[in-house]
């Protein structure tokens, strides 16, 4: 792995942390999603340095563009209405602590355990094409499926947030 | 390598607190996103790794359900605000007997 690609990663994985903690602990929900949407961005970064340029640009497309667009619509609709804020987290602060705290610590020990992950020096091919040519063949039927998944939720959004007409 | 992999575990922890702690349900969802996120790093770093380009398909499914998720997910969250004009999660207990 080429040095200056170490040096992005660093850089990023710290504004990562700092961002992902952001999310988990910014009173107000709307800063939250902000900082999620840097959390998004940053992760693309990431990918970029994995030769994942693809998969960065959907990233960027589809969770930065939709899923914060959607979020902060729904936050408009339902948190301004009430007007009062209300406490954000519960009392379990201390349980959800400890127990994420543990799960960090043995992912850690495991991935420490591992001896023999090493950098391979990227891929040989050209990984969009390969990409292309897996949906198209080997992948065509959850592909399908996946298009059949979104017709459905679409459908369903539309029906659940939809108001009511006999009232 | 192994760096990839502990910054997205520490990741996934955030997430697992950001799912526990959070009172309000679009936070919750919120959480739920940067499990997703973890876990699509992990994919990457291991395509990557083996150099086979299965783990980027894969995440392109991941990020497309995630989508569809999100949005079925806000949905329900505003259909429950109408309900009960509140989306904290420890409120909404309709189902209680």
């Amino acid at each position: 792995m080429p040095e200056g690609t170490q040096i992005i990663f660093f850089i990023t994985a710290a504004l990562l942390l700092i961002s992902a903690l952001g999310v988990a602990f910014l009173k107000n929900l709307f800063h939250s999603v902000l900082a999620l949407a840097a959390v998004l961005v940053l992760t693309a970064v990431l990918f970029l340095t994995l030769q994942a340029e693809f998969v960065a640009a959907v990233q960027i497309l589809l969770y930065t563009g939709g899923v914060i667009t959607l979020v902060v619509f729904a936050i408009m609709l339902t948190e301004k209405l009430i007007g009062t804020r209300l406490t954000q987290t519960n009392r379990k602060m201390a349980v959800a602590g400890s127990l994420s705290l543990a799960l960090v610590l043995f992912l850690v020990y495991a991935i420490r355990q591992e001896k023999l992950l090493d950098f391979s020096k990227g891929f040989s091919f050209d990984a969009t094409r390969e990409i292309a040519s897996g949906f198209l063949s080997e992948f065509v039927v959850p592909f399908e499926a996946l298009s059949l998944l979104l017709l459905a939720s679409l459908i369903g959004a539309l029906v659940l947030a939809k108001e009511d007409e006999n009232e | 390598m192994s760096n990839y992999l502990i910054l997205s575990a520490i990741l996934f922890g955030i997430g697992t607190f950001t799912v526990i702690s959070r009172r309000n349900a679009i936070g919750i969802l919120l959480g739920i996103e940067l499990l997703l996120n973890a876990v699509n790093l992990n994919f990457i770093a291991f395509a990557f790794l083996r150099e086979n380009s299965v783990g980027l398909v894969f995440v392109l499914f991941t990020i497309a359900v995630t989508v569809a998720e999100v949005a079925l997910g806000l949905a329900i969250v505003i259909l429950i605000f109408r309900l009960k004009k509140t989306i904290q999660a420890d409120e909404v207990n309709l189902l209680k007997g």
